[in-house]
């Protein structure tokens, strides 16, 4: 279990071996190229051979459920739709897929364990793989999280690394199925305890990415433990900034990164949303704009009573920065950056 | 480590309606008859090997699908699943990776394999639906698409190859193409591992053109007026320039400037020295069309003294099977549609039997629609002339294939023909007991309609000798005097020839009669 900036990617990297055939599956685009390019790099520009990376759904659908369903179910493809069809008896093929024969993204590995084929995939595993390495697990959810308490059992060494809080994203959820699945982080961890798993908490507790008094300001505003790596003297700052003109500098320096609540993608190439930033790991300075619900709780020093969703996402932003955090009113910058 | 191939499927493919082949890992010779198929096993594991679809459609997919398929679809129930499909799958047996291993083939078998599907295409469901309801005779080619996967389902291509085959096609050896596509292929092999490589060549290739133009062409451009805007040099270099350009040599000479025959050896040879290693399955057509005796005898040897690689090689000629070992052969008979023969499939006392028999024998007998097993040198003397005055020709021209089978193993030919399914007419004698002779002995044929024993009833006329003499009692006795029985049972070959020569009309033994009878259905 890791806190973001506590060198989640180098563990992995440095965790390799040649000599090891080994599968690293990670959920979001941005990480896979992000591990992508840290592997050349520690294997001096050239891929490691017996090392495969592949996203999430590229493992679900071309490593688990291609090669022992592709003709059986005849589908084209996976869709991201957000809300699929629930009436659907779950012994129907328009459960799984819509009209244009695509599966539906968070009902796949549900496909694959009702089609009885999960020890296939293991034994798939455990033929070309030793070692199984998943990466940003707290974002494998709903009935992927069910899938992936069968593949745990499988005889094979496995290395999952994950960051409970940073849990956003959501393409995996199916209704109630694994609802309360973040609710709770002791029960969480058991899950994988109860399969063999050592929870190792203290390895990657500390973050090199941020600094005392942002871990520190994490901690006691979010009630997300994290602690920091870097020394005393190495500190940097959160400033809530108010005075306008100080407002339109940070808007107009384009090496500060502005991150919305959400549609920060609207506003250009130096604005993003919140979440969307995890795994990214090369931003100094960051200006956070806080949306009316959480402007409210900043205000009274409630962050910590906002919604676990919005919550996680604040986490990841605020724990981008290498140097100081900005906080901005959303409401006041967005005026700003329309009057200019 | 070699990759092999453990099992060719073809699934609707040219003459083939649900074929399966089980290749050796070594040497297969593949015999057969012009019809049965053999240039298209060749083909098709090129082609699936290959990736290429521009390749399957220039074949022509009309001409490809199965007829009888198509048939039986239009007189079928014509609705979209129903439309038949084209398979192809090469099950390979080598150290892969998790890409080529699922259950994605025609037994749902989880194992390592590439295949060729060619299939209607679904997102064109509606049109196909309407063509078909237009036109009763109508089936919906131009909606076929074909794709190359893996068993894992994962797509290839010809720059992703799984297998690597060489195709040596002496049947179309003179073309500029095959030489050129021979040569382009064995580059590509050769060069594999190493992307840099053949970069290198491209680049270096370009760069000597433009020397070329520089250099050996600047006197003759600069007699060109300089205010015009002209000059001379070589053609643009496209893609595939250097590919064209390239060939491979012996000893100095080109091996397009070499006959067809000298090239058939060399392109053999060269395919050879790197099998197992930048080829793993060598596919060889017909070498003997253009090869002299010697030659043949000469690429014989050392396609034996091979030791890497899977070889296929179709062939007519007996000379290539029989110094080959019998344990490669495979079969191909046109009346047996599921897989071909190989003496791994007959009881081992039969494949000792025919390791031992003179090798033209099962060659012979195999590619024969219609045989007739006879006991002895006598009956094989006469057999044509009973067979003439019955039928007024020869039985060559009804392809009927006469065999003498000494020491009576006929039973060791009737195991092979229950698995051709070619149709077999057994003449015995009834030494003296036909009960037990000729009937009980092939108890095992009874219900075989393609199997039939002949034989007189009559215990006294225990042998051919016998039945001839009483049937042509005034004709033996003229020919062999008072003793003639006598004689022409201690003389069996030698009274056969001098009727034969007498060139007197015979009556046929009624027994003869029937079976010749009855293989001219």
């Amino acid at each position: 279990m890791a806190v973001a900036g506590s060198g989640k990617t180098t563990y992995i990297v440095n965790s390799l071996s040649e000599d090891k055939r080994t599968l690293i599956v990670t959920y979001t685009n941005a990480n896979y190229r992000n591990l992508r390019r840290k592997i050349s790099v520690r294997f001096h520009d050239e891929w490691p051979k017996n090392t495969v990376l592949m996203t999430y759904f590229h493992f679900l659908y071309s490593f688990c459920f291609k090669p022992f369903l592709s003709d059986i179910v005849n589908a084209k493809g996976i869709v991201f739709d957000r809300d699929p069809n629930h009436y659907h008896n779950y012994r129907v093929p328009e459960f799984y897929m819509n009209h244009e024969r695509f599966l539906y993204s968070n009902r796949l590995a549900y496909l694959i364990e009702v089609q009885q084929k999960t020890e296939d995939v293991k034994n798939r595993l455990k033929k070309y793989f030793d070692y199984f390495i998943i990466d940003e697990v707290q974002d494998i959810s709903g009935r992927d999280f069910n899938f992936l308490k069968l593949l745990m059992p499988t005889a094979m060494d496995m290395l999952f690394v994950g960051d409970f809080f940073q849990h956003t994203f959501d393409t995996s959820r199916d209704g109630s199925v694994n609802r309360n699945l973040f609710q709770d982080k002791t029960r969480y961890e058991s899950y994988f305890a109860g399969n063999g798993f050592i929870i190792d908490e203290t390895r990657l507790s500390d973050s090199w990415r941020c600094s005392k008094s942002i871990c520190e300001y994490v901690s006691s505003n979010l009630g997300i433990r994290i602690s920091s790596n870097r020394s005393p003297d190495d500190n940097t700052q959160i400033y809530f900034i108010e005075d306008v003109e100080e407002i339109k500098r940070i808007l107009y320096d384009s090496s500060i990164i502005k991150l919305h609540y959400k549609n920060g993608a609207k506003f250009g190439l130096s604005h993003k949303n919140w979440g969307e930033t995890k795994g990214e790991d090369n931003y100094s300075d960051i200006c956070v704009l806080l949306n009316p619900t959480t402007m409210q709780k900043y205000r009274f020093g409630r962050l910590n009573e906002l919604s676990a969703s919005t919550k996680n996402k604040l986490y990841v932003a605020l724990t981008r920065a290498h140097g100081n955090v900005f906080l901005i009113e959303e409401k006041v910058a967005e005026q700003l950056i329309d009057s200019i | 480590m070699a990759v092999t191939i453990s099992k060719i499927k073809l699934i609707n493919y040219r003459r083939f309606r649900n074929y399966c082949f089980l290749p050796n890992q070594g040497i297969n010779i593949v015999v057969g008859d012009n019809e049965a198929g053999k240039s298209s096993i060749l083909e098709a594991v090129d082609l699936v090997a290959s990736g290429s679809i521009k390749r399957f459609e220039s074949l022509g997919l009309d001409r490809l699908m199965n007829i009888d398929a198509v048939n039986e679809y239009n007189h079928g129930n014509r609705n979209f699943d129903n439309l038949p499909k084209i398979l192809i799958e090469l099950y390979l047996q080598g150290d892969f990776d998790f890409t080529m291993n699922g259950n994605n083939n025609s037994e749902q078998r989880i194992c390592d394999g590439i295949r060729l599907v060619c299939e209607a295409n679904s997102d064109y469901q509606r049109e196909i639906i309407s063509a078909l309801y237009d036109n009763p005779d109508y089936f919906p080619y131009e909606y076929y698409s074909v794709r190359f996967s893996t068993f894992a389902d994962e797509g290839y291509s010809g720059y992703k190859k799984k297998l690597k085959t060489v195709l040596i096609d002496s049947t179309n050896m003179s073309t500029e193409y095959t030489t050129n596509d021979f040569v382009k292929r064995m580059y590509i092999q050769y060069t594999e591992n190493s992307a840099s490589e053949k970069a290198t060549h491209k680049s270096k290739y370009r760069q000597m053109r433009l020397s070329y133009c520089t250099e050996a062409l600047s006197s003759l451009n600069n007699r060109v007026p300089p205010e015009s805007n002209y000059a001379f040099g070589l053609k643009p270099v496209s893609d595939n320039s250097f590919e064209k350009d390239i060939m491979i040599y012996e000893n100095d000479i080109a091996i397009d400037n070499k006959g067809t025959g000298k090239q058939v050896f060399i392109k053999t040879d060269f395919a050879l020295e790197h099998a197992g290693d930048n080829v793993d399955v060598i596919l060889i057509e017909e070498p003997e069309n253009h090869l002299s005796q010697v030659n043949l005898r000469k690429l014989v040897n050392r396609v034996a003294a091979n030791q890497n690689g899977q070889l296929f090689i179709t062939t007519h000629s007996s000379l290539i099977s029989t110094r080959l070992e019998l344990q490669n052969l495979m079969i191909m008979h046109h009346q047996n549609t599921n897989n071909p023969i190989s003496l791994n499939n007959v009881t081992h006392d039969t494949a000792k039997y025919f390791m031992k028999a003179p090798p033209a024998n099962i060659i012979e007998f195999s590619l024969s629609d219609k045989a007739i097993l006879l006991e002895g040198p006598s009956e094989y003397i006469l057999f044509e002339k009973f067979y003439a005055s019955l039928a007024g020709h020869s039985p060559e021209d009804d392809n009927i294939h006469i065999m003498d089978i000494r020491g009576l193993s006929f039973k060791r030919f009737l195991e092979i023909s229950v698995l051709l399914g070619n149709r077999v007419a057994v003449i015995t004698d009834n030494d003296k007991d036909y009960q037990k002779n000729c009937i009980e002995k092939y108890r095992d044929y009874l219900g075989n309609n393609q199997i039939k024993v002949f034989y007189t009833r009559n215990n006294d006329h225990h042998t051919y000798e016998i039945v001839l003499y009483n049937e042509n009692q005034e004709l033996c006795d003229r020919l062999f005097g008072n003793d003639a029985k006598d004689y022409m049972l201690s003389n069996k070959t030698e009274a056969s020839y001098r009727i034969l020569t007498s060139e007197e009309p015979i009556n046929v033994p009624d027994y003869i009669k029937e079976a010749i009878e009855w293989i001219r259905g």
